[in-house]
C-alpha cells in the first residue's frame, strides 16, 4: 500500500516538472505490482563509481548497468558509460583507476540518465548498498531534469542484511564478500558495468535462496522502495 | 556505449570449445548468452525442447539418466546440454546441481551456427565424431558392418499401400517395385505388413479374393526397428521373432521409411574382415599383398564407426597383420624353397600383444632350430628380407630400433634365444631391460610352433622368480607417467607440429601394458594380450579384482579414444599419429580420461610398492 502510495505522491509532485525530459515516461507508467512475479519482472542492475561518498561535494565518474529478464543475465544488455566531471576527479582515481583524461571523452550526465530511463521504465532497479549509489543519481537528476528518476529499486545489500539477521550471524555486507558467501567466483575487474555484472550475480543467487523461483513475487524482495 | 561485460569474456575465452573462436564469434556468443543462478538441489531438465548449452562459470553440476544413473559429475569450465551428450546415451537426462551454480546459458541456434561455421568446434560436440566423416564414403560402397544404424542401410523409400488397396492391386505394386513386401500405412503410420508369403497362404491358400482389401491379410501392429538401432539390434529381432521382414521407421515420427530384409543382413557382412584375410591368402605376390593391405585403414574406420571396442580392433589389425606375414612367408619359401631347418617367425611388441594400431611399426625376428649351420644363414637372411620389405609396402613400417627378423642378432637359433632371455634377467642393464619389455611379448606367427613353445617355456616362470629383475622392469615401467597434473589437469607435451598434446600411446596405454607385463611376468602368466594377462592375474593376489577392472575399462577407453582419433586422422588424410589435443574432447570424455589416467596412477604407485621399494 505505502508502495503505491509513495509512487502516486512522488508522481504527483514532480510530474509537471518531468514533462518534456527523457524522465517523462517514467510518470506515465507506474511501477510494476508488488505482486508480480519474479520470472515477469525486468531488472536493471546499476553501480555507479564517484568521485567520493558525499554528493554535494563529489561527483558521478561512470555508471554500468546490466539487465535481467525472466530470472536470467541478458548478455547484451551490459552498458558502460564514463561521465564528464566538472571538477578534477581527485581522490577517488587511486580507487577506480579512472584519469582525467578519460574522463574527458566522456558522456554527460544528461545523456547516460536519458538513457538511463529509457531502460528503467516499467523495470526494477538492483543496486548494492542502493542509498549511496541513489543519492548522487537523484542529485544529479534534479540538476539536469529538474525532477527525480522515478523508479521502484531494491538493495541486494538490505537482502543480504535482512538473510543474516534472520540466521542470527552478522558478517560484511561488502559486494566481494557478499559474493564469496553464495560461492559466486571471484572478479578482479573494478568498474561501474564489472560491479553491477557482479551485484547481477549476487542478486540471482539471492533470490535463489530466497524460496521457490516459481512462486517468488516482487514483495518478497523487500523493502522495494521507490525513489 | 555498448560495454561487454569483462568477466563473462574473459572466462569463456578459457574454456573449451569456445576458446578456439576468434574475437568476432566469442563476442557475438556473449552477446547472446544468458547467466543463470541455480541453487543446490535445483533441476535442470535437459530433456525435449530444452538444446541450450549451459557453460559452468562456478559450482558443480551432476548428470543423471532418465533411470537415475550417475553420467556425470561437472564443475566449473565444463559445458553441458543436450548436444553435449554421447550419441547413443538416453536422451532425457537431467542435470542435478550438487553446489550452487552459475551457468552461462548458450541459445541452441546460435552453437549450431558456430557448429557450421567451424570445424574444430564442432568436433568438440562430437563423439562419434569419425561416424560423420564417414558418411559419404559408405554410401558408395555396399558393404557395411552389423554394428551400423539400420537408417544406414534402408536406402530406398518403404513400398507403402493404404489399408483398402485391393490384394491384387498390392500384388501389382510389390511386383512393379521388385519387393517382396509392403508397408500398410493409415495416416503416415505403420499399420501392418503384407509379405510374399501372406500373398500365398492368406490368399491363394485360403482362396480369398484377389479384390478383398489388404487390410484383411495384413500382419497388423507387426514388430518394427528404429531407423537409429544397431544392425546387430535388429538381426537379433529378426531371429528371434523368425521373421524376414522389419518395417523400418523414423525416430521421432515413426514414419515408415523402409524395409530390412534377412538379404539386407547378408549383404551388411560384407566388410567383416574375414573377406580381407581370405583375399590376403589369395594374393600370388608381395604386391598383391599391399595392394589388399590397403584397404585395411578403410575397414578400420568402419569398424570404429560401428562402435567396434578398442581390444576388438586391436585383434583385428595384429589378425590382418598375422595374414600378412603368413602370407608373405609362404611366398617366399615358394621363391626361396623348402627351408633347410626348421624355423618359427615370432611376433614381439604391439603385433605379440595383439593390440596393434595404425601406424603401428614391426617388431619380428627369425627362431631357428639349433642344427643351423653357417651355410643357411644366405636363406634366412632373405627371407627375412622379403617379408620384412613386403610388410613395410604393406603399410608396417621397419622398426627404427631394428627389431626386426632383417637384424642378424634378430635371427638365431633357440640356444641363442634362451642365452638372451637369461642375460636380459639376470643382468638387468638399462638397455636389457628395453629389450625385455619389447620381446617379452613374443607371439608365434609362422613355422615351426614347438621351436616357440620351447622358448616360452624356458622364459616362463624364469623372470617371475628374479626379483632385481622385477625391480629393474618397475622403475623402466615408471618412467611412462601417465600425463596428469597435481590438480588432475592434463601435462601436455609437445606434438610434431609443436601443438601442445597428450601421447596416448606412450603415457596410455603403454604404462598399463607396462603394469600387466610385470605382473603376468611376476605370476608366471604366460598370456601375451594385455587383456588376457589382467583377466588372468584374477586369479592370482597380486592385484586386486578391483584394480584389474579399473585398469580393462582404462585400458579399453584410452585405447578407444585413441583410435578414434586416429580415424579422424585418417579420414581427414593427415598422418597417422598417438598426439590427441584434449581441447577436441567433449567434457564429459575429458572428465573420464582423466578418471582412467589416474586409476593408472594409483596402480603404478601400487607397483612401486610391490616390486620397485626394496630392490632399488
Amino acid at each position: 500500500m505505502l508502495y503505491k502510495l509513495r509512487y502516486w505522491l512522488q508522481a504527483a509532485l514532480w510530474r509537471y516538472r518531468a514533462r518534456t525530459t527523457p524522465f517523462e515516461s517514467l510518470y506515465l507508467t507506474p511501477p510494476p505490482a508488488l505482486s508480480r512475479p519474479f520470472e515477469q519482472l525486468r531488472f536493471v542492475v546499476l553501480d555507479a563509481e564517484m568521485s567520493g561518498l558525499n554528493p554535494k561535494r563529489h561527483n558521478l565518474l561512470s555508471i554500468g548497468w546490466v539487465v535481467i529478464e525472466r530470472g536470467r543475465i541478458v548478455g547484451d544488455s551490459g552498458r558502460h558509460f564514463l561521465i564528464h566531471a566538472d571538477a578534477h576527479v581527485g581522490e577517488s582515481t587511486k580507487i577506480h583507476g579512472l584519469r582525467d583524461s578519460a574522463i574527458a571523452g566522456a558522456a554527460s550526465v544528461a545523456r547516460v540518465l536519458a538513457l538511463l530511463a529509457s531502460q528503467a521504465g516499467g523495470a526494477v532497479l538492483v543496486f548494492h548498498h542502493a542509498s549511496l549509489d541513489m543519492a548522487f543519481i537523484q542529485r544529479a537528476a534534479r540538476q539536469t531534469m529538474q525532477c527525480p528518476l522515478l523508479a521502484a529499486y531494491v538493495d541486494t545489500m538490505e537482502l543480504e542484511k535482512r538473510r543474516l539477521r534472520r540466521q542470527g550471524k552478522s558478517a560484511s555486507l561488502r559486494l566481494k564478500l557478499c559474493r564469496d558467501r553464495y560461492g559466486l567466483p571471484a572478479t578482479a575487474q573494478h568498474n561501474a558495468l564489472s560491479d553491477a555484472y557482479a551485484t547481477a550475480e549476487l542478486f540471482l543467487a539471492q533470490v535463489a535462496h530466497l524460496g521457490e523461483r516459481g512462486k517468488l513475487r516482487l514483495k518478497d524482495l523487500y523493502p522495494v522502495n521507490i525513489s | 556505449m555498448v560495454g561487454e561485460i569483462p568477466e563473462v569474456t574473459g572466462f569463456m575465452q578459457t574454456c573449451p570449445p569456445f576458446d578456439g573462436l576468434d574475437a568476432d564469434a566469442l563476442a557475438k556468443l556473449v552477446r547472446n548468452l544468458s547467466v543463470s543462478y541455480h541453487k543446490s538441489g535445483d533441476q535442470i531438465d535437459l530433456a525435449g525442447d530444452n538444446a541450450d548449452i549451459y557453460l559452468i562459470r562456478s559450482g558443480s553440476i551432476e548428470i543423471r539418466s532418465a533411470d537415475n544413473q550417475l553420467v556425470d559429475r561437472l564443475s566449473a569450465g565444463d559445458t553441458f546440454g543436450l548436444a553435449c551428450l554421447p550419441a547413443g546415451s538416453g536422451r532425457d537426462q537431467v542435470a542435478s546441481v550438487l553446489e550452487d551454480c552459475l551457468l552461462y546459458v548458450i541459445p541452441a541456434s546460435l552453437i549450431a551456427d558456430l557448429r557450421l561455421a567451424d570445424r574444430n568446434f564442432d568436433s568438440f560436440f562430437k563423439r562419434e565424431k569419425l561416424s560423420r566423416s564417414l558418411d559419404r564414403d559408405i554410401d558408395t560402397q555396399r558393404d557395411y558392418h552389423l554394428g551400423q544404424r539400420v537408417g544406414d542401410i534402408v536406402s530406398r523409400a518403404a513400398v507403402c499401400a493404404g489399408r483398402d488397396m485391393a490384394i491384387a492391386d498390392a500384388a501389382k505394386l510389390m511386383t512393379r517395385e521388385r519387393v517382396s513386401s509392403v508397408v500398410v500405412v493409415e495416416d503416415e503410420q505403420l499399420v501392418g505388413v503384407v509379405t510374399d508369403r501372406d500373398l500365398r497362404t492368406r490368399v491363394l491358400a485360403a482362396d480369398l479374393s484377389p479384390q478383398a482389401p489388404v487390410g484383411q491379410i495384413m500382419t497388423p501392429d507387426p514388430i518394427f526397428v528404429k531407423s537409429g538401432s544397431r544392425l546387430h539390434d535388429a538381426q537379433l529381432t529378426m531371429m528371434s521373432s523368425n521373421i524376414h521382414h522389419l518395417p523400418v521407421v523414423e525416430e521421432a515420427s515413426r514414419r515408415p521409411l523402409g524395409m530390412l530384409t534377412t538379404n539386407d543382413l547378408l549383404l551388411a557382412q560384407n566388410s567383416q574382415p574375414l573377406f580381407l584375410i581370405k583375399s590376403i591368402n589369395r594374393c600370388g605376390d608381395a604386391a598383391a599383398v599391399a595392394e589388399v593391405a590397403a584397404r585395411l585403414p578403410v575397414l578400420i574406420q568402419k569398424l570404429i564407426r560401428a562402435d567396434a571396442s578398442a581390444e576388438d580392433i586391436g585383434r583385428i589389425i595384429t589378425s590382418v597383420t598375422d595374414a600378412m606375414t603368413t602370407r608373405l612367408i609362404k611366398l617366399a619359401e615358394a621363391q626361396l624353397g623348402p627351408p633347410p631347418v626348421p624355423y618359427a617367425w615370432l611376433a614381439f611388441g604391439s603385433q605379440g600383444r595383439q593390440d596393434q594400431m595404425l601406424g603401428s611399426d614391426q617388431d619380428n625376428a627369425l627362431l631357428l632350430d639349433d642344427s643351423v649351420e653357417a651355410a643357411h644363414a644366405r636363406y634366412f637372411e632373405q627371407l627375412a628380407g622379403f617379408v620384412c620389405d613386403g610388410l613395410n609396402a604393406c603399410g608396417i613400417r621397419y622398426c627404427p630400433g631394428e627389431i626386426m627378423a632383417t637384424t642378424a642378432r634378430w635371427r638365431q637359433p633357440l640356444a641363442q634365444w634362451q642365452q638372451y632371455f637369461s642375460g636380459w634377467i639376470n643382468e638387468p642393464s638399462a638397455k636389457a631391460l628395453m629389450h625385455a619389455c619389447i620381446f617379452f611379448d613374443l607371439r608365434h606367427i609362422a613355422g615351426a610352433k614347438s621351436l616357440t613353445r620351447q622358448l616360452k617355456d624356458f622364459v616362463t616362470g624364469r623372470a617371475g622368480q628374479n626379483r632385481i629383475f622385477l625391480a629393474g622392469m618397475t622403475e623402466n615401467a615408471l618412467g611412462h607417467r601417465p600425463p596428469l597434473g597435481f590438480f588432475k589437469t592434463f601435462v601436455l607435451e609437445r606434438d610434431g607440429n609443436h601443438e601442445p598434446a597428450l601421447d596416448l600411446k606412450h603415457r596410455g596405454t603403454i604404462p598399463i601394458v607396462d603394469i600387466a607385463r610385470i605382473y603376468a611376468l611376476s605370476a608366471g602368466i604366460g598370456a601375451v594380450n594385455t587383456m588376457e594377462r589382467l583377466r588372468a592375474l584374477e586369479a592370482f593376489s597380486e592385484l586386486s579384482a578391483g584394480d584389474i577392472h579399473n585398469l580393462l575399462d582404462a585400458h579399453e577407453f584410452i585405447a578407444r579414444i585413441r583410435i578414434e582419433s586416429q580415424g579422424e586422422q585418417l579420414a581427414q588424410g593427415r598422418e597417422v599419429t598417438n598426439s590427441l589435443n584434449p581441447k577436441v574432447l567433449s567434457p564429459l570424455v575429458r572428465h573420464q580420461l582423466k578418471e582412467a589416467f589416474a586409476v593408472v596412477q594409483s596402480c603404478q604407485q601400487g607397483m612401486k610398492m610391490g616390486f620397485g621399494g626394496g630392490a632399488l
